[in-house]
Order: structure tokens, then C-alpha cells, then sequence
């Protein structure tokens, strides 16, 4: 039994640090903080585990979940085509335009903006970064790919709605998956 | 007696493998839960066997506190990351 809850231990505390999805690895720690509880428990040390019984499954869980509510870097790829990309060339003004907005509206949400340009292929993108917002230009519409995970995304919408650019309509896709 | 504690670390050892390989995120939810309630068995078939009755004091703590923080799991996941 002790050898058991001691294997779980390191099973899940090595999953915990290895998993993508950082609410994956809130609920590998619920199971860590019980399973070394109950090593606890065994060890003949049961005050200590009334302790971590508390702590841990009640309040750093909490705790973690209101972290990852003010998660805070909010991270956009602008799509450009590759002569774009060049040294010398300036954005359009059109462009500056645009990010200028965006970075008005991750100021009033308080995140913070890192914006990437970059001339990878759209699916590239989405299975190898970590992306918030994908931005491509299409003739005069802005396609805006939004990650699953981006919980801004409605309040870009209505913000969007309201500041009308001059040349750009926008076109809102919403990338399903499912929850992992 | 041995049987029966075999038997539960056993179900419990399933629960967290569901919780390791789950794919979706309610599925580790559910693990979470199952693993919580079969060590409070457990703790409890502990106590019986070392006849320590404050031992039991920790079961009671589990059963009244380990839901909340799936509770809170839940509702972050079904309001999109607000609370």
C-alpha cells in the first residue's frame, strides 16, 4: 500500500511538470496532495495530514485556479506575406492602425501584448505555438482565428464592433477542440 | 480484511490511471473525485486496523472539504474562465 501511494507520488508530480495544459496539472496536484497525504497518514503522522488535507485540496487549488484566471500575457500572430516581412519595407498604415487598437484593448483588459509576425502556414501556427489571437488578411476582409482556450475572445468582439476600422471588415472563427 | 483494502487500493490505482490518460478534462475531474472518495475508505479501514480513533478525524475532514476544490474545477471550466 505504502509503495503504491509512493509510486503515485512521482508519477504524478513528473506529470504535473511535463503536461501542456496548465489545468491539466492543477488537478495532477490535487491527486499529488492527497496520495502524499495519505503517505503521511501511513508514516504514523496524522496532524500533518489533516494539514496537507486542508491546504491542499482546498485552498491551493483555489488558489492556483484564480492564478490561472489572471493569466496574463496575451500572445497575437499577424500573418504577413513574405515580401512583407522584408527590413526596409513599413508596415501599412492601415496595419499600425489595427494593432494600435488591439493593443488598446489588451491595455483595457488589463493583459499584456506580445504581438509575432510571421509567415508560417496557418496550421503550423496553431499546432506548434501557443497563440491567443491569429490574424490573416484576405482582400479587405481580417480573418481572426481565436484559440479555444481564449476566454477574451466575446469581449474583443463587442470591442471590435465598436471601433470600426476604415478598410477592414472582420470575420470572427472561434477554433474548436475539444477540452483537454 | 486484507482483501478489502487490496480491492480498494486496487479501484483506486484505476481512478488514477483515468486521471493520467483521460482525454478530456472532465474525465480527470471524475477521476479526481472517485480517488478522493476511496482513500477516505481507505483512511478509514486504517483506523480500524491501528484502532487509533483521531485517525478518523482526518476522513471527516476529506468528506467535508474535498469537494469544494473540484466544485471550483467545475465552475471554471463551465464559465470559460471566470468565476
Amino acid at each position: 500500500m505504502l509503495e503504491i501511494a509512493l509510486l503515485l507520488l512521482i508519477i504524478t508530480s513528473i506529470a504535473a511538470i511535463q503536461t501542456r495544459y496548465m489545468r491539466q496539472a492543477v488537478i495532477y496536484l490535487g491527486l499529488f496532495s492527497l496520495a502524499i497525504s495519505f503517505v503521511y497518514l501511513l508514516y504514523s503522522a496524522p496532524d500533518v495530514a489533516l494539514a496537507e488535507a486542508i491546504i491542499g485540496s482546498t485552498i491551493s487549488t483555489i488558489l492556483y485556479i484564480v492564478a490561472l484566471q489572471k493569466y496574463k500575457i496575451y500572445t497575437i500572430y499577424y500573418k504577413l506575406q513574405s515580401t512583407e516581412l522584408d527590413e526596409h519595407a513599413t508596415m501599412s498604415l492601415h496595419k499600425q492602425q489595427l494593432i494600435k487598437s488591439l493593443e488598446k484593448f489588451c491595455s483595457k483588459q488589463e493583459l499584456e501584448t506580445q504581438i509575432i509576425y510571421s509567415t508560417e502556414d496557418i496550421k503550423f501556427i496553431m499546432e506548434q505555438h501557443q497563440y491567443a489571437l491569429i490574424l490573416e488578411e484576405k482582400e479587405n476582409t481580417l480573418v481572426i482565428y481565436a484559440h479555444p482556450e481564449n476566454y477574451k475572445f466575446d469581449a474583443l468582439k463587442s470591442f471590435l464592433e465598436i471601433e470600426v476600422h476604415p478598410r477592414y471588415h472582420y470575420e470572427f472563427v472561434k477554433v474548436e477542440e475539444d477540452i483537454l | 480484511m486484507t482483501l478489502i483494502i487490496a480491492i480498494l487500493v486496487i479501484l483506486t490505482v484505476i481512478s488514477a490511471i483515468r486521471i493520467l490518460i483521460g482525454p478530456s478534462l472532465w474525465d480527470r475531474l471524475l477521476g479526481l473525485n472517485l480517488v478522493t472518495s476511496k482513500l477516505m475508505m481507505l483512511i478509514i479501514l486504517v483506523a480500524l486496523v491501528r484502532k487509533q480513533t483521531f485517525i478518523l478525524d482526518l476522513a471527516l475532514v476529506y468528506a467535508l472539504l474535498s469537494f469544494m476544490g473540484i466544485i471550483f474545477i467545475a465552475l471554471f471550466i463551465q464559465r470559460k474562465g471566470r468565476f
